[in-house]
C-alpha cells in the first residue's frame, strides 16, 4: 500500500501527462539574447511550460536587463550547444534586487538583519537551489517570494511583477505536508484553488489531474493519516502544482523523511518538475540533494545572509537523480560547496 | 473477551442489587436513611403515578439541554472571537480567568433575586458553568494554530473568512467537542443547583422536595434520573464525536 510504484511505472504516468492538451510548449520566443555569463539554459523545454502563456510574453520585450550590482562570482561557466534552446536573459522568473531583511527584536529597538543585500535571478524552468547555514535567511527569503512579509529594503519580482502581497503566481511547499487532515486527499489538492472562482466540477478536474501527475491517482479519497510520509509530501506538491504556479519554492521538502523515502522522493519530484518545466526554487541543507536536482546553486553566507557563490552544475538530466548520482563531476561540487559552507571547520 | 467481561459485570450488579436489598434490614437501618432497592423503586412508581415525575424530568431534560446548547455557542462565538483578536484577548483574558475561578454555582441565589422563581435562574446558572470550559477550549486551540498553515492559506489568497471557516473552524473542532464533553456532566450539575435551589420544578426540586419530606427513596430516584439525563448528553456528544472526528485515528482522541 504505502510503497510508491516502481520507478518504470513511474515514466509512464509521466510521459502520459506530457501528452495533455493543457501542456505547451513556449520558451521558444527571442532567443538570440544569452546573459552575461554566456550561460545557456542547459534543458530543452520539451514538455515546457503549462497553460497561460500569461502576459508573460509581452514582457519579455520591454523587460530589463540583466546586470546586478553584486553579481557572484561564477564558478562553472560552459556552453552546452546543439539540442538545448537557449533563455532569453531578459525573462525573469524570479528576481531579487538588492533584498535586504531586518526583524525587531522582541523587547529592544534594535533590528536582526536576516539577509543583506541579496541578488540572484532565476529563469522560467530553472530549478535553482539554495543552500546555507541553519539561520541565515533561506525561509526568510521564501516568505519575502510568497509575499507573506516584505523586505525592508529591494524588491522582489516574480515574472517581473513587483511582490508586494500573497499572489497567486507562487506555490510553496514545506518540511511539513499542512494537509488538512479533515479533507482527503483530492480535497486538500483542491484548497489552493478555492480562493479562484473555479467551478467545483473544474477543480476536481484540475486536482485529478495533478494527484495523477504526482503518482496518487488511486488515493484520491483517502485521508492524509492514512498515506505514508512521502505520499502526504507529493499530495503536498500536487497541490503547490494545482495552481499552476509561475515558480514553486520548495523549503527543505525532503528534510523530515527517511533516507529510503528521500530518495524516492527527489527522483519523483526531479521527473516532475523536469517534465513539467516548471521553475523551481529549492532550499535545502542537503549538499548532494542540491547537485543531484539543480541546474544552479546559490550559496549563502553566515546572518546576515548574502550570495556568496553562484555555482552551475554542469551535470547530465536533471531530473533523472540515478543518473546524476553516478557522475563523477557530483563528488567535486558537492566537496566544493562543503569546502565553501566550510562544515570542516567548523564542528559543533 | 467481551462476553465474559459483560457477564461478570452483570453478575456484579446483581450481587449489589441484592446487597442493597438486604444488607440495610440486617443492621436495622430506618427506610428515611437508606431505602432498599424495592422501596426505592416503589417509590419510583409512585411518583410517576401521583408527583408528576415524567414532566421534572422533561423539565430538567429540557432546561439541560438548552443551557448545554446556550452556553456552549456563547462560549464558541467568544472563544473564536478572542482567538482572531489579540487584543480583544488581552483586554478580556483577565475577568475571564477571575470569573472562570469562581464557584459558579455560587451565582444561583443572586440569579433568583434578580429574576424570581422563574426558568431564568436555573438557565442562567447552566450557561454560566457550560460557557467557561467551552471558550478556554476553543481559545486554546485558535493559539495553537499552526502559522504555517494560516500562512499557506494567505498566499492561496484566502480571505480571513474563508481562513476562518476552512482552517481554524476545522482545526478547533477536536477542543471544542472534547469541551462539549466536559460540560454534558456540568450541565446537569448547573440545572440540578438552580432547581433546587429556588423552583418548583425539576429533578433538583424534587430533590430538595424529598429531602424535606425525610423521603430518601425519591432523593435516590432524582439522583438516578439526573445520571440518565447526564449519561444520555454525554454519549450523544462521544456519538458526534465520532462521527466529526473520523479523520483522527483511533487511538489518538479517546
Ligand atoms: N518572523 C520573524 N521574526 C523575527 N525574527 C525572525 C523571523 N523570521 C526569521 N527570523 C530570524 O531571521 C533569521 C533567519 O531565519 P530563517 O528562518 O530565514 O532561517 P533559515 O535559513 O531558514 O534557517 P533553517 O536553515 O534553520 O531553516 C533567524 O535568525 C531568525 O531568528
Ligand atoms: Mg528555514
Amino acid at each position: 500500500m504505502s510503497s510508491p510504484p516502481p520507478l518504470g511505472a513511474r515514466r509512464e504516468n509521466i510521459s502520459a501527462c506530457m501528452q495533455q492538451p493543457n501542456l505547451i510548449i513556449l520558451m521558444q520566443t527571442n532567443c538570440s539574447n544569452m546573459n552575461k555569463h554566456g550561460y545557456i539554459q542547459p534543458y530543452s523545454f520539451t514538455a515546457a511550460k503549462r497553460e497561460e502563456p500569461r502576459r508573460k510574453q509581452q514582457r519579455l520585450h520591454r523587460g530589463r536587463t540583466n546586470s546586478h550590482p553584486a553579481e557572484p562570482r561564477t564558478l562553472t561557466i560552459k556552453r552546452r550547444v546543439t539540442g538545448y534552446k537557449m533563455m532569453n536573459s531578459l525573462t525573469t522568473a524570479l528576481e531579487f534586487r538588492g533584498v535586504t531583511k531586518g526583524f525587531s527584536l522582541p523587547n529592544s529597538a534594535d533590528t536582526q538583519v536576516a539577509i543583506n543585500d541579496v541578488n540572484f535571478n532565476i529563469r522560467p524552468g530553472e530549478f535553482v537551489a539554495i543552500v546555507g547555514p541553519s539561520g541565515c535567511g533561506k525561509s526568510t527569503i521564501l516568505n519575502m517570494t510568497a509575499g507573506l512579509y516584505q523586505p525592508s529594503s529591494g524588491e522582489v519580482y516574480v515574472s517581473g511583477e513587483q511582490v508586494t502581497r500573497p499572489n497567486s503566481h507562487v506555490g510553496f511547499m514545506l518540511q511539513k505536508d499542512l494537509l488538512l487532515p479533515w479533507r482527503t486527499i483530492v480535497g486538500n489538492v483542491e484548497f489552493g484553488l478555492e480562493a479562484r472562482g473555479l467551478g467545483k466540477a473544474e477543480r476536481r478536474e484540475i486536482a485529478l489531474r495533478e494527484l495523477k501527475r504526482c503518482q496518487l491517482e488511486g488515493f484520491a479519497n483517502h485521508f492524509p493519516y492514512q498515506l505514508s510520509g512521502g505520499m502526504r509530501q507529493r499530495a503536498a506538491l500536487a497541490r503547490t502544482l494545482a495552481i499552476n504556479p509561475a515558480i514553486v519554492l520548495l523549503d527543505e521538502p525532503f528534510s523530515a523523511l527517511d533516507a529510503q523515502t528521500k530518495l524516492l522522493l527527489q527522483q519523483s519530484f526531479g521527473e516532475t518538475i523536469q517534465s513539467a518545466g516548471i521553475t523551481t526554487l529549492l532550499i535545502t541543507h542537503d549538499l548532494s540533494e542540491a547537485v543531484f536536482m539543480a541546474d544552479r546553486i546559490l550559496v549563502l553566507s553566515e546572518r546576515p545572509a548574502t550570495v556568496i557563490e553562484e555555482l552551475i552544475v554542469e551535470l547530465p538530466e536533471r531530473g533523472n537523480l540515478l543518473e546524476r548520482r553516478k557522475a563523477p563531476r557530483a563528488a567535486e561540487y558537492i566537496s566544493h560547496l562543503f569546502d565553501l559552507l566550510k562544515l570542516e571547520t567548523r564542528g559543533l | 473477551m467481551n462476553k465474559n467481561y459483560t457477564g461478570a459485570t452483570l453478575t456484579f450488579a446483581l450481587l449489589m442489587i441484592a446487597g442493597w436489598e438486604y444488607i440495610p434490614g440486617l443492621f436495622d437501618i430506618p427506610a428515611y436513611i437508606i431505602p432498599t432497592f424495592s422501596e426505592t423503586l416503589a417509590e419510583l412508581l409512585r411518583m410517576y403515578q401521583s408527583e408528576a415525575l415524567l414532566q421534572h424530568t422533561l423539565s430538567t431534560l429540557q432546561m439541560t439541554l438548552l443551557g448545554f446548547i446556550i452556553g456552549s455557542i456563547l462560549g464558541a462565538v467568544l472563544g473564536f472571537a478572542l482567538g482572531s483578536s489579540p487584543l480583544l484577548e488581552k483586554v478580556v483574558s483577565p475577568y475571564i480567568l477571575a470569573l472562570q475561578i469562581a464557584p459558579k454555582v455560587a451565582f444561583a441565589p443572586l440569579f433568583i433575586m434578580w429574576f424570581g422563581y422563574t426558568a431564568w435562574p436555573k438557565l442562567l446558572v447552566t450557561i454560566l458553568i457550560v460557557f467557561f470550559p467551552i471558550l478556554v477550549n476553543v481559545l486554546q486551540s485558535m493559539k495553537n494554530i499552526d502559522r504555517d498553515m494560516i500562512n499557506l492559506a494567505r498566499a492561496y489568497n484566502l480571505s480571513r473568512f474563508q481562513i476562518f471557516m476552512k482552517i481554524e473552524l476545522p482545526s478547533s473542532l477536536p477542543n471544542l467537542l472534547a469541551g462539549l464533553r466536559i460540560c454534558a456532566t456540568l450541565a446537569v450539575i448547573g440545572v440540578t443547583v438552580g432547581e433546587m435551589v429556588g423552583g418548583n420544578t425539576g429533578l433538583g426540586f424534587l430533590i430538595s422536595y424529598g429531602e424535606g419530606q425525610a423521603n430518601a427513596a425519591m432523593v435516590f430516584n432524582a439522583i438516578a434520573l439526573l445520571t440518565v439525563i447526564g449519561i444520555l448528553l454525554y454519549s450523544l456528544v462521544v456519538w458526534a464525536e465520532n462521527r466529526i472526528l473520523h479523520y483522527i485515528p483511533r487511538a489518538e482522541h479517546r
